[in-house]
């Protein structure tokens, strides 16, 4: 029979979850596993440290299940709460670094505290959510291409490109293109 | 595209570009009959390759190469500056947007520790029981049923409804045996509207003939069930829903 695939809203997937629905809470972390780990990764921190903050974010969500409004926006609220244990763990960073080496700081480090600019805000929150989203309707390699060269904290070069996906390193300038330009269609439906 | 004796003089990238072009002719008469845009337009409007574009934005192309795509892109027609405009916008947005992917791990201990919440969900109260009713059969409908020469020769159509969800039961009627094959569909409704695993039971007169369980898609199936009239109950532990009388008959 015909496969129905079905995008549910943050309402849906809050009510599914508090029944207790496996299903509905592989699919809020698919929706949101990828935007919460990146937020400790935007502000420096390491993919050790951001699968702690990722853990710690989705864990509170779990006990807060019960009581958080049925229309919340799910997105805006896992990210206040990634923020704020990125923040956390920054400060304690910037502690023990000063104890250890005050005379090492200088205003680069305060900036790495204080976030990248627009980073951190709502609409830039809400930017990323939507290009994940057009990204996760793209097929492979087109998605993990595109993941790879734009959206990873360190920007990989063709050639590790070509040795990750298998692909001749003449092949990536001309898939890129195309695969963008899939994007672009997905963004626009 | 649709070709016919294609012969086309430009490279397969200007292809799919916008509309579609249609070239048809033979390489000693070349004839390229324009059919809804053509190749010359797309040169006269200074129109550039998606690619050659995207190098071009972000500082892949030799000095007088990027010139070159820098003066056809002033003189462009909408469709292009448009695609400037966008590939801009996102290379902007993702020099300061990171879409990792976290390590398997998170994910796994994640769906672990939803567990554990889950499991006094799912042990809270008994399931509710909810009486379908038939809202669509295809007997009843004039013309509708399928008729053909393979082994499954009539097919008929019933939809029953519940305030949770809808189930879809096909029925094949198998020459060769006189027996039925039985497929079938749950379609959660509304808000709660996740295809969770069900399990689905074949009953006649209090006998339970046979138990299946939904795929992700929610589809079950019983096969060479002998002619008479059946009860489905269909649960998950939260609702059970009966399906009464479903009268296999030829």
């Amino acid at each position: 029979m015909r496969k129905i695939v079905k995008i549910r809203s943050d309402r849906e997937l809050i009510l599914a979850c508090r029944k207790g629905r496996a299903g509905a809470w592989k699919d809020l972390l698919d929706k949101y596993e990828r935007l919460v780990y990146s937020i400790p990764l935007r502000h420096g921190l390491s993919r050790h440290d951001a699968a702690d903050i990722s853990q710690l974010t989705f864990t509170i969500l779990i006990q807060n299940l019960d009581t958080l409004p049925d229309d919340s926006h799910l997105g805006a609220w896992l990210s206040t709460v990634a923020r704020r244990h990125t923040w956390r763990l920054l400060e304690h960073n910037r502690r023990e670094s000063a104890s250890e080496h005050l005379e090492s700081m200088d205003s680069k480090g305060s900036a790495v505290l204080l976030g990248k600019g627009d980073s951190d805000t709502v609409e830039h929150w809400e930017l990323s959510e939507y290009l994940d989203h057009g990204l996760s309707q793209l097929g492979e390699p087109c998605q993990g291409l595109l993941r790879a060269l734009y959206f990873q904290p360190e920007r990989p070069s063709y050639a590790e490109i070509s040795e990750q996906f298998g692909l001749p390193l003449g092949s990536i300038g001309p898939m890129r293109g195309r695969c963008l330009k899939r994007l672009r269609k997905k963004l626009e439906l | 595209m649709r070709t016919r004796n294609t012969f086309c003089l430009e490279p397969v990238y200007f292809l799919g570009y916008g509309r579609h072009l249609y070239c048809e002719g033979r390489l000693s008469d070349i004839v390229a009959v324009i059919c809804s845009e053509s190749v010359k337009n797309m040169r006269e409007r200074n129109e550039t390759d998606f690619g050659r574009l995207v190098d071009w934005i972000e500082g892949n192309l030799a000095p007088e190469e990027a010139a070159k795509v820098e003066e056809r892109v002033a003189r462009a027609g909408a469709s292009t500056k448009a695609d400037v405009e966008w590939l801009r916008t996102f290379l902007n947005a993702s020099e300061d947007t990171v879409l990792a992917t976290p390590p398997p791990e998170i994910n796994a201990a994640l769906v672990q520790r939803f567990e554990a919440y889950a499991e006094g969900r799912r042990e809270a109260g008994f399931p509710r029981r909810l009486l379908a009713t038939l809202s669509f059969d295809s007997n009843l409908q004039p013309a509708f049923g399928i008729r053909s020469a393979g082994t499954r020769e009539s097919h008929r159509q019933l939809i029953y409804a519940t305030e949770v969800a809808d189930v879809a039961i096909n029925t094949f009627h198998r020459s060769r045996d006189a027996r039925f094959d039985l497929e079938g569909q749950i379609f959660p409704a509304g808000e709660d509207s996740e295809n969770r695993p069900f399990g689905v039971q074949l009953i006649r007169e209090d006998l339970d003939l046979g138990t299946t369980a939904t795929d992700d898609l929610g589809t079950f199936g019983f096969q060479a069930v002998p002619p008479g009239s059946y009860e489905l109950l269909m649960g998950d532990g939260e609702v059970e829903i009966r399906l009464l009388q479903v009268d296999l008959r030829s």
